[in-house]
């Protein structure tokens, strides 16, 4: 294994739960900022800005700069701009993402790219078919995941994903996925760190999205025994972590060769 | 300063407030949905209540306004004081180097009125609840506070040379006022 020399770390389940941050997190981030060893947070959350996680972070304690969160949305902007996708529409439950859009053209017709968001009841015929006629005049569709379903009060329900598949079978073209596991999302947010992804570490609760996405990438997959950890399903999954760490805290062990 | 508090038809209870300072009759509404008159000493009351009158309209719209104006009211209770001043100074370093605005002494201070201010000498004041609002805010007021080491009040020349920094700085000035400082 090469030596971590950068960080990516998830949010939900990794650095906070139930509201509250996972104990030493503090002292770890810290620790990391005194050694000024890179880092930089990366979350699924396909419906906060992360102007609004910044500030959740912060009433939690943690006091960071709003540039260190990757967020779906953040990342799916950073990749029209660099793709020269210039008119954007965006589909979105809020307008939250508001926060996050500089320097981009939001359109209601006629764009260059769709960014397709998580609209749950609120997904129709009409909302459907007008993307449909918006893709098949040549606008490229980015959809911020394509989970099938998630867990709305311990009840399954739909996700993204189904949408996406319905969009591409019907303008038979294939979206560009953003949110993790996908590469892109992990490429967006190592960019500032500028080296081999081999150096760079991602940790998270997730063996499928963090562990295995990292891994795709080239990156190292860390999992915490926080969040949604379970041990059987670790054990059952083919995908291997390089690391297993009870949690956040416990990777300033492998870094800096200390412990709490 | 004499002032009076009369009810009015329509509007509920209106201060009217003598005032040495004032030049003419004016009218403003707080925060909290009262409605204040200023009123120069030489003038009736009379025609003070006529003033507000012929601008009930406008009270009314503006009271409108403010229940359909959501304000983010900022808790009282903060974690990591010590972090939080060490991260506003750090802004405030970063953006007095930007723009080559420069300052004597900074102190963070939990004040319940203000966002920040500058001394007449140049030292700045800034508010730890700014750890509280989204960055760009943080940053305005930051850097409105280094323009007045420049310009000391808020003249045009002012807001043109913020206005350099901060593009809009007048809306951005408007998104601040929705964030209430703790009591």
């Amino acid at each position: 294994m090469k030596k971590i020399k950068a960080l990516l770390v998830d949010l939900d389940g990794t650095i906070y739960q139930n509201g509250k941050l996972i104990d030493n997190t503090l002292i770890t981030i810290q620790k990391l900022n005194k050694n000024n060893f890179p880092f930089r947070f990366i979350t699924n959350n396909t419906r906060k800005s992360r102007q609004s996680i910044c500030l959740y972070l912060r009433k939690l304690g943690l006091i960071i700069d709003e540039s260190y969160i990757y967020t779906t949305m953040y990342a799916a902007i950073n990749y029209c701009k660099k793709n020269n996708l210039k008119k954007i529409k965006i589909i979105s439950l809020t307008d939250e993402y508001k926060n996050d859009v500089s320097d981009i053209d939001i359109v209601e017709s006629k764009p260059d790219a769709i960014i397709l968001g998580d609209l749950s009841e609120k997904f129709n015929y009409y909302k459907l078919n007008e993307i449909f006629i918006e893709l098949q005049q040549g606008a490229k569709l980015i959809a911020l995941h394509k989970n099938r379903y998630w867990l709305k009060n311990n009840n399954i329900t739909l996700d993204l994903g189904p949408f996406v598949s319905l969009l591409e079978y019907a303008s038979n073209q294939q979206a560009t996925v953003i949110g993790k596991p996908n590469k892109k999302f992990f490429e967006i947010a190592a960019h500032d760190f500028k080296m081999d992804y081999a150096n760079i570490a991602v940790i998270g609760d997730d063996i499928e999205s963090d562990v295995r996405g990292s891994i795709n990438t080239g990156m190292q997959g860390v999992l915490v025994k926080t969040g949604k950890y379970i041990e059987e399903q670790v054990e059952k999954s083919k995908i291997k972590p390089n690391y297993i760490i009870d949690s956040f805290s416990h990777i300033t062990k492998n870094l800096f060769n200390d412990e709490f | 300063m004499n002032s009076k508090i009369m009810e009015i038809e329509s509007l509920g209870p209106v201060l009217f407030a003598y005032s040495p300072r004032a030049k003419r009759i004016s009218i403003s509404i707080k925060d909290t949905k009262e409605i204040r008159v200023a009123v120069p000493l030489n003038a009736p009351l009379k025609s003070a209540l006529k003033f507000v009158k012929l601008k009930e309209n406008w009270i009314k719209r503006h009271l409108l306004k403010l229940n359909s104006e959501s304000k983010i009211y900022l808790s009282k209770e903060l974690k990591n004081k010590e972090e939080s001043s060490t991260f506003i100074k750090n802004r405030l370093y970063e953006l007095s180097q930007k723009y080559g605005l420069h300052f004597k002494k900074v102190t963070i201070r939990n004040q319940k009125t203000r966002w920040g201010s500058c001394s007449q000498k140049n030292n700045i004041n800034l508010n730890i609840n700014l750890i509280q609002i989204p960055q760009n805010l943080m940053d305005y007021v930051i850097v409105h506070e280094l323009v007045h080491t420049v310009v000391k009040n808020h003249s045009y020349k002012f807001w043109n040379l913020l206005d350099q920094y901060i593009p809009n700085s007048r809306h951005v000035d408007k998104e601040l006022k929705k964030f209430v400082l703790p009591k």
